[in-house]
């Protein structure tokens, strides 16, 4: 922990921060050394471009931060992640130690146990902070089930708390509760900020199929009786007249849950800053909180006969959800399309529904790892719009991989160019297109056929030679350095550092530091 | 020299013998239609991927073929390669001038008999069409007999997207290339040897690539090997769909570069086929834009990126991502995505996406049903006297109507109210549907609402200026859009 309170204020804009992270795959050919050491900030808010050819280990990021590298033959070696301020790494050598006898021997041995604990914890932080979009929206999502159950099913995963609040706060709510918003919505005079509000609103009654009704009675009258009316009409409509004890009661099972996870999440942060003070601490809480587990027995043999019945309004709440993420991610028909199954649609059309499932959980970071690949212009740029009004209507940070450097500069705020397992450039966006330093950044830039440009027969482009190394035996030193123009001595030898050259520009490059000099 | 106006043209073409030795394709009124059949027996539908395509393609000249998935690019392709049978329409391939020049000219008479309003001069008509079928049963690439189409084959050559899945994984790439060699041309062993060699350092591989398998190979060198070999029976066309997607940006750049030295050394003729049209504007000296399996535009690449008229050109241009953080995107966002060509909007196809519409582009009862929904919705709450609850929306596409049910019978008062609605909604600046309304009526019960639409018109590819065909209803006389505002590709955002 220490190092994090002293830097928290410098970097208390930072999301998501890689240290060091070393991903290989121990496969019958060799190890292929897929990301060597790298290290990236994204900050609270922005976007942040990953690119790079093909093989270069940009997915591998993102399924290591999502912790999702295929194990076997993928292991993180070492490293750490930190989301928030949660090292998700933490204990990473308990879970399996590696022995390297040669390229083609590796011994892992699993510690089968730790690593259980280990997936549940990563599985909650996955839905609850950190989303992903994949490339191939088939392989995510599950080809028997309607795209609208899968959507609700994550809902139910990660927001039973809130649901089961907004389901009792709508069944027993009555005509005044609804009088403070409404001067409340009316006194907003900016569209934008109303909207969101009513939004808000709508979600914590669990009314947010209503959303657009209420939105176009707020446009219609002005006078609070009228609207209030209209409202009570809206609500009274979609109360359903849910057995109000047993949902209460549900809700503190689902409440005692989450303090659960959130405790050892605490102990997790705690362990991974080394303050045995701390620890202690931690655990003392998580054990304070399991403790009162055994109040849920009687409710936990319920559950497990009637489980379904309990959680009926909640997967019907769910239901109405689905349709307003539907609706978020632009579809035109969210409930005929919730009722498909994936085949049913179109390739832009579960690109969306990947990304409505994505947003399901509220989370904090959305990874997209090339989400418009495999479409056209025109659907690209509705998906692109989409993410980035997401972004900006939700605050939320983005990591966006793409091989596209024309989608990046439109899209991102900061760029990591990538290249054989290292990031080789990192720059503001404007300064990776303006003034890029690495050889590799370079040449990828010239490449580049430019519609905006005139362009013709006599036209050539300028090419990088060769093409990406596989990663098994990668070039030594630099592992650019069998297809860079400006190879000197040094590059086959020894791999540069990425070096900051000021301003947040970094490059790793012998041309731009001194070998003695950065010698870290 | 780039031979610009007219050389093409679908009706127009004119001035032989300019450009780089004159036409060498021919494609008219190309036509395939897949049938659909649900239960595997009875046909149900057709699906038209390429309906009446026409256009002209010169040697050493690139004619590139954008559209969104799905729009027929890859079909057309196959067909002028007679790799798939079409429905209808004819392909000329190095058919002699006088030949295409006459087919040229029955076909223009034929069509100016067709838009003319005195009566048609029966025999002459007939006597057209006899001999337009004995020319194309002669020289178009669609009727021809296998064998006589042999000799042509070698002449054509297909390059595909996925250099990995066309070429044989069993085979060492000296068999790979030997192949069509073989089966195409009386080499005899010792000139294939020799020339395979030639091609793979025309590509740019060296003589110990021979002897390798696929599988040992990059993607951009797979596909180097695609074009070696098909280049290696000195054809004079090659049709190449999507030939670099599959690849990165640095191995696309240098399979352009390939491609585009070997178009200038052997005088090829291309029909590149991409969806994405930054490759396009860099290779291709024209463009025709597919939309649901019909070119809407067709005109050399420069006009086309900088003066485009159809407003599908427009918004496809739109939104290519252009590399440069500082160049904002102009850009007119496609509303919903290509529909199913098995069942095509009326009129203009790309009416419901068209931010130029007008009221005759073909607005028809299926594309009433939301907005009619959407303006009803909110009178559920609003009042619920204003009008009757909605029971159904029944829509007739052949008799162009939309019946409107309600629970209970309108007063006089309400049905007023009703088109007070519609009209508010034709007022609107997208309301062009509504406006496309011919009348309402109210129906014998009184419990129903009649609605009619007017008829569509269906737009045709014509030479709107000199050398740029377009196929949108706004170039005609009188209409109530006069044309886009040219756009240009990649302008700074104001
Ligand atoms: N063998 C077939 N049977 C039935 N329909 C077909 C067949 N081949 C193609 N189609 C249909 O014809 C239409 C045009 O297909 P085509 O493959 O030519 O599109 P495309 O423009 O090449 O698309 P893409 O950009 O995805 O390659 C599509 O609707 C497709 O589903
Ligand atoms: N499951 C796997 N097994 C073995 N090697 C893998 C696996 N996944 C990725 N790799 C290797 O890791 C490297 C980086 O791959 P990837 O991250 O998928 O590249 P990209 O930048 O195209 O997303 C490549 O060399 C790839 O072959
Ligand atoms: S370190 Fe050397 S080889 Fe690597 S990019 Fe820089 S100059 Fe090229
Ligand atoms: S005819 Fe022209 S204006 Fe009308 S819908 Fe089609 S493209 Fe738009
Ligand atoms: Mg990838
Ligand atoms: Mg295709």
């Amino acid at each position: 922990m220490m190092q994090n309170t002293e830097g928290k204020k410098s970097e208390s804009e930072t999301y998501l921060r890689v240290e060091k992270l070393k991903t290989q795959f121990f496969t019958a050919r060799g190890i292929v050394k897929a990301l060597d050491e790298i290290d990236l900030t994204i900050r609270k808010g922005e976007i942040y471009g990953l690119v790079g050819e093909s093989g270069c280990g940009k997915s591998v990021t993102a399924q290591s931060i999502m912790y999702l590298v295929p194990d076997p033959p993928g292991r993180i070696v070492s490293g750490k992640i930190y989301v928030g301020n949660v090292n998700i790494l933490t204990g990473l050598e308990q879970l399996a130690k590696i022995t390297v006898k040669s390229e083609t021997n590796v011994k892992i041995k699993r510690n089968k146990r730790m690593i259980k604990r280990h997936n549940y914890l990563l599985s909650r932080i996955r839905g609850d902070r950190i989303s992903m979009i994949f490339q191939e929206p088939t392989l995510a999502l599950n080809p028997v089930i309607r795209v609208g159950d899968q959507i609700a099913e994550n809902i139910l995963l990660h927001l039973k708390v809130d649901m089961a609040n907004a389901i009792l706060r709508r069944e027993m709510s009555t005509r005044k509760d609804y009088e403070s918003f409404v001067q409340k919505a009316l006194s907003i005079g900016d569209k934008d900020a109303r909207n969101k509000a009513i939004r808000e609103w709508c979600e914590s009654y669990s009314i947010s199929d209503a959303e657009e009704l209420v939105r176009n009675i707020f446009l219609t009258y002005q006078d609070p009786e009228t609207v209030v009316k209209s409202i009570e009409f809206i609500v009274n409509e979609r109360k359903s007249g849910t057995n109000i004890n047993r949902l209460s009661r549900a809700r503190e099972y689902y409440l005692y849950q989450q303090r659960l996870f959130e405790a050892t999440l605490n102990l997790m942060e705690a362990e991974s800053g080394k303050n045995q003070d701390e620890i202690d601490r931690a655990r003392t809480a998580l054990n304070e909180i399991k403790k009162e587990g055994s109040s849920f027995l009687s409710f936990r043999i319920i559950n497990k006969f009637i489980g379904k019945r309990i959680e009926a309004p909640l997967r019907d709440a769910a239901k109405r959800r689905v349709h307003e993420l539907l609706n978020l991610v632009n579809i035109a028909e969210p409930e005929r399309t919730a009722l498909s199954y994936p085949h049913e649609l179109s390739g832009g059309m579960q690109q969306r529904v990947m990304i409505a499932m994505a947003l399901a959980s509220n989370p904090q970071m959305l990874i997209a790892d090339e989400p418009t690949t495999a479409l056209d212009v025109t659907t690209q740029a509705q998906i692109l719009d989409l993410i980035r009004n997401l972004n900006r209507q939700m605050g939320s940070s983005v990591l966006f991989i793409t091989h596209d450097l024309a989608v990046i500069a439109q899209m991102c705020n900061r760029v990591g160019v990538m290249y054989a397992g290292n990031i080789v450039e990192e720059a503001d966006v404007n300064t990776i297109f303006d003034n890029p330093k690495h050889p590799y950044t370079i040449g990828l830039l010239k490449a580049l056929p430019r519609a905006d440009r005139i362009a013709g027969k006599m036209v050539k482009l300028e090419t990088v030679a060769g093409s990406v190394p596989n990663l098994i035996t990668p070039p030594t030193g630099c592992r650019f350095h069998p297809r860079c123009k400006f190879k000197m001595d040094i590059c086959e030898k020894k791999k540069p550092e990425l070096d900051d050259l000021g301003d947040g520009h970094k490059v790793a490059c012998w041309l731009y530091q001194e070998p003695g000099g950065s010698g870290k | 020299m780039l031979a610009v106006s007219g050389t093409w043209g679908v009706r127009q073409m004119t001035d032989f013998g300019t450009g780089d030795g004159g036409t060498l394709l021919y494609v008219s009124h190309l036509k395939k239609y897949f049938e659909i059949s649900k239960s595997g027996f009875r046909v149900t539908g057709h699906v038209k991927a390429v309906d009446d395509v026409s256009f002209t393609l010169n040697q050493n000249e690139t004619l590139g073929v954008v559209g969104e998935t799905g729009c027929g690019k890859t079909t057309l392709g196959r067909l002028v390669l007679r790799l798939l049978e079409s429905t209808d329409g004819d392909v000329y391939f190095n058919a002699p001038k006088e030949v295409i020049e006459k087919v040229m000219s029955l076909e223009r008479e034929l069509d100016r008999m067709g838009e003319s309003n005195d009566g048609v001069d029966k025999e002459r008509y007939d006597s057209i069409l006899k001999e337009l079928k004995k020319l194309s049963s002669e020289y178009s690439l669609t009727k021809m007999s296998h064998r006589k189409l042999k000799k042509y084959r070698k002449e054509m050559q297909p390059v595909f997207q996925d250099p990995f899945s066309s070429l044989d994984p069993r085979q060492i790439i000296r068999d790979i290339l030997a192949e069509p060699m073989k089966l195409l041309t009386d080499m005899k062993p010792e000139q294939i040897r020799e020339k395979s060699l030639q091609l793979i350092n025309e590509v740019g591989l060296s003589e110990d690539h021979l002897y390798r398998f696929p599988h040992e190979f990059s993607g951009g060198q797979r596909q180097r090997i695609g074009i070696a070999r098909a280049i290696s029976i000195e054809p004079k066309l090659l049709v190449l769909d999507e030939p670099t997607s599959a690849l990165d940006v640095s191995v696309q750049a240098q399979i352009l570069n390939l491609l585009k030295d070997l178009q200038e050394r052997k005088k090829l003729a291309f029909i590149f086929i991409s969806h994405h049209l930054n490759v396009i504007r860099l290779m291709s000296d024209k463009v025709a834009v597919m939309y649901l399996g019909k070119i809407v535009e067709l005109t050399d690449t420069e006009r086309l990126f900088t003066n485009m008229l159809h407003p599908y050109t427009e918004a496809l241009l739109s939104a290519i991502p252009i590399p440069d953080p500082k160049v904002g995107m102009s850009r007119i966002i496609l509303e919903g995505e290509v529909p199913s060509p098995a069942n095509p909007p009326k009129g203009c196809h790309f009416h419901p996406r068209c931010k130029y519409a007008m009221t005759n582009c073909g607005w028809s009862p299926r594309d009433m049903v939301l907005p009619l929904q959407e303006i009803l919705e909110p009178l559920r709450v609003k009042s619920s006297d204003v009008l009757p609850t909605t029971k159904e929306i029944l829509t007739d596409e052949s008799k162009n109507t939309v019946e409107l049910t309600f629970d209970k019978a309108l007063t006089s008062a309400q049905f007023e109210t009703f088109k007070t609605f519609i009209s508010e909604a034709a007022a609107k600046p997208n309301g062009v549907r509504f406006r496309a309304i011919k009348s309402i009526t109210l129906g014998a019960g009184g419990n129903s609402i009649l609605m009619t639409m007017r008829e569509a018109d269906v737009p045709k590819l014509k030479e709107v200026k000199p050398g740029h065909f377009v196929s949108c209803l706004m170039y005609e006389k009188g209409a109530e859009n006069t044309g886009i505002r040219g756009a240009n590709v990649g302008k700074a955002a104001s």
